[in-house]
């Protein structure tokens, strides 16, 4: 009787927590069953049978013969770009055709400038990630310096479909060296972009300056160009370091910046070079050139003012005369200064790359790999130049008339260097909580030129020290 | 005697035996809540105190067991005492102000016939998404052509227009943004408490030739302190974890500048980033850790300081 009654007592709750766990079981079950038969199930869209084997041999065909015909893959794609923007709308037309022509399938998230943080998502829940687009930097902080992408140079041996020349063929080597990993492309880019000032044409020649090319002549001529003539938008802390990063690369030379920031004693920042280049931004800071309030301007109220005709000089990406357009004032001739030279320095060019990397974790590399080959077609490509008002890679496709200027930066082949000197790719703690701080103090004149070098040379060590 | 000691325990022990039924049952409601609590509040809270104490930068990357290194590099950390001091900033500075605005509205609107409306009014911004109020502040501060210098320059004040925005300023624009925010949430708690006290204890005091400050020591105060604690209670955990808006200010769509940077802002830069991450997520967890003893330590201070009798009214 009383072993009945504890029955009684105990049933429903045994019953309960049996019930419990068999449904949790059958969710670590599913879960279990989805995370790992994700690749299964993603690369069989197209075509369900064999499944096993293509997931296999997707991550071993790279030593192998090349299949005759490759099995229709599902591409998971994780894009920059949100859907509607000019670069959205060139990727998903290529992405059609290239899935009308292959029976791949591309499956695009297109999740804006933050992609990283969904990549990072997916890499954890072990999901297949076959095909990262961003721009260069964070890209290659964020995955190609942890090594967790794959060797890209397969494709340089690839014939473009529907031309008679291979990736490698049209794709300048200098751009492909920039984060290369043992001599191996790890990025491909399919879009260029620099840095540089920015004028508007007519108005210099209405005020009869002539464009300048040295930082004396820049600095004379922002002085003659009246109230407001260099603009800004002072929170934005990285603009403001173009600055002076430009300058260090003009007096230090290309990797002296990179070397200087990853210099545990700190002592490279008080070299010569850096301590001209301090001086000259001390200059620009001390002529009254900048506008009224630079300080304290919100992005991206100050380009804006710039287009529409208060201001003369901006330094920026060559993607400020897109972000502007719209406010620019009738006759606005956008134009590009190289950033002006010093006596005796570097003449390199900033190169700046939007691309593609193929994740180790990617199920489908080799559709990937095909899918880039395809992308960069000259038709398809186009696109990003006539729509995306961007330059390409290929030096066959030609640019609108506003970043013409830009484009002939690279058309004379120009030693290059990384934006920002790869300070902000490769030391981006560093960028963040020791460099942009000091740069900001010097460029808002709260700190003279002496302080900075010797508040920047301690932190830095500090910095190394903490590591 | 005894039939009756038998009538008195019977009923007892079915009593119990009902309450141990009911608290049997009970765990079987309460399981999938403490479960869920379980995996995702406290399992996660204990990663993260565990990946404070070692190196990591996520998915791919080993993580290597450094002991309390994080804890020590923070407190030689410049770029680190900045935070805390801007977030200590906002926690006194921030918190004296939105209460002496929230006391002088609500002894403003007791006596008000509109009140209710004017009490919608002011509580709006806290409707308002963050982030949009950032950015309208941002327009507001502009340095050129913007509302706040703008206006100043029309009544002919040119000489008080500032670059509110610019490195002297751009946290205090950011504690009086707060203020103007949080400002209508403490009205309304505030006035929850003022609203209960019976009118006739002012109409006694008014009889009695109060003064209108002393209404308010002798009256309000005493007799919202319980209302009062809470809302301490709630400032502390508003000033703290506080991010969007400071995360936002300026309306950059990127990462601000260090030197506007709270403790929450100061994790995400270095355990996430956006568009350069830092990934230093073992760095990011021993702050948030050490958000989390500040917030626990000044509750309990708060509490400590403000515990009182309890009036009865």
């Amino acid at each position: 009787m009383r072993k009945n009654k504890r029955k009684s007592v105990r049933g429903p709750l045994w019953r309960f927590l049996a019930v419990l766990l068999a449904a949790a079981l059958v969710a670590a079950a599913c879960g279990d069953d989805s995370s790992s038969t994700t690749p299964d199930t993603t690369t069989t869209a197209a075509d369900s049978s064999d499944t096993t084997t293509t997931a296999a041999d997707s991550s071993d065909t790279a030593t192998e013969a090349p299949a005759p015909a490759p099995e229709p893959a599902t591409i998971r794609y994780f894009s920059m770009w949100n859907e509607g923007e000019p670069q959205q709308q060139v990727l998903q037309a290529s992405i059609d055709a290239f899935e009308a022509e292959t029976g791949h399938e591309v499956d695009v998230l297109w999740g804006g400038r933050e992609i990283l943080t969904s990549v990072r998502a997916a890499l954890s829940a072990g999901d297949a990630v076959d095909l990262v687009d961003l721009d260069a930097e964070p890209l290659v902080g964020a995955l190609v310096n942890t090594g967790e992408t794959q060797s890209l140079a397969g494709i340089l041996d690839m014939t473009i479909p529907g031309e008679d020349v291979t990736v490698g063929d049209v794709i300048p080597s200098a751009f492909l060296d920039v984060y290369a990993i043992d001599g191996e492309p790890h990025l491909i880019p399919h879009s260029v972009v620099s840095s540089g000032i920015h004028y508007d044409g007519s108005r210099l020649a209405e005020l009869g300056i002539d464009p300048p090319s040295t930082w004396d002549e820049f600095i004379a001529a922002a002085v003659a160009a009246g109230d407001n003539a260099v603009q800004a938008d002072g929170l934005i802390d990285f603009y403001n370091a173009y600055w002076l990063y430009w300058l260090i690369v003009r007096h230090g030379g290309p990797g002296s910046f990179h070397a200087a920031a990853s210099d545990v004693t700190g002592e490279s920042w008080r070299s010569a070079p850096m301590r001209r280049a301090v001086a000259d931004l001390v200059k620009l800071v001390d002529s009254g050139a900048l506008a009224a309030g630079y300080d304290g301007s919100s992005y991206p109220l100050a380009q804006q003012q710039w287009a529409a005709g208060d201001g003369t000089f901006m330094v920026n990406g060559t993607w400020l005369a897109s972000e502007t357009s719209s406010y620019a004032s009738p006759g606005f001739e956008y134009r590009l200064l190289s950033f002006p030279t010093v006596d005796g320095g570097s003449e390199s060019a900033e190169l700046y790359q939007i691309g593609w990397v193929v994740p180790n974790a990617a199920q489908a590399p080799d559709a990937a790999q095909q899918f880039i080959a395809y992308a960069l077609g000259r038709d398809r490509l186009a696109g990003i130049a006539d729509i995306a008002k961007n330059i390409t890679p290929r030096s066959d496709i030609g640019v609108p008339p506003e970043i013409q200027d830009a484009a002939d930066i690279f058309a004379s082949e120009p030693e290059v260097h990384r934006i920002y000197d790869g300070v902000q790719g490769d030391f981006p703690e560093y960028w963040a909580t020791v460099f942009l701080p000091l740069d900001d103090q010097l460029f808002f004149g709260q700190i003279s030129g002496d302080e900075f070098i010797d508040q920047i040379a301690s932190a830095t060590a500090d910095f190394w020290a903490n590591q | 005697m005894n039939k009756i000691v038998t009538t008195r325990t019977k009923p007892v022990s079915a009593k119990l035996s009902r309450h141990t039924g009911v608290r049997r049952h009970a765990a079987i409601f309460v399981a999938p809540a403490l479960a869920v609590y379980l995996l995702i509040v406290i399992a996660p809270s204990i990663g993260t105190l565990w990946i404070s104490f070692t190196k990591w930068k996520g998915i791919g990357d080993e993580a290597e067991f450094v002991g309390i290194d994080n804890y020590q590099q923070l407190w030689r950390n410049d770029t680190f005492r900045g935070s805390f001091g801007r977030t200590l900033t906002l926690l006194v500075a921030g918190g004296f102000v939105v209460f002496v605005f929230a006391f002088i509205f609500t002894m403003l609107l007791r006596e008000m016939r509109s009140k209710k409306l004017i009490r919608a009014i002011v509580f709006f911004p806290n409707v308002v998404p963050p982030v949009a109020l950032a950015i309208a502040w941002g327009v507001l501060l502009a340095p050129r052509n913007g509302l706040l210098n703008g206006f100043l320059e029309l009544v002919g004040l040119s000489s008080q227009t500032r670059t509110w925005l610019g490195p002297d300023l751009l946290f205090r624009s950011i504690i009086a943004g707060l203020v103007w925010i949080y400002t209508g949430f403490f009205v309304t708690i505030l006035m929850a408490g003022v609203d209960r006290i019976p009118a006739y204890y002012y109409e006694a005091a008014e009889l009695e030739g109060a003064s209108a400050r002393q209404k308010f020591t002798r009256v309000t105060i005493p007799l919202t302190w319980d209302v009062l604690s809470v809302a301490a209670v709630l400032w502390v955990i508003l000033a703290i974890k506080t991010f969007e808006f400071i995360y936002a200010f300026g309306g950059s769509g990127t990462d601000p500048s260090a030197s506007s940077w709270t403790l929450p802002v100061h994790v995400y830069v270095v355990a996430l980033g956006n568009r350069s991450p830092i990934l230093a997520l073992g760095q990011g967890s021993a702050i948030a850790v050490v958000m989390v003893a500040l917030v626990g330590a000044l509750i309990f201070l708060t509490r400590r300081v403000m515990r009182r009798a309890v009036v009865e009214f």
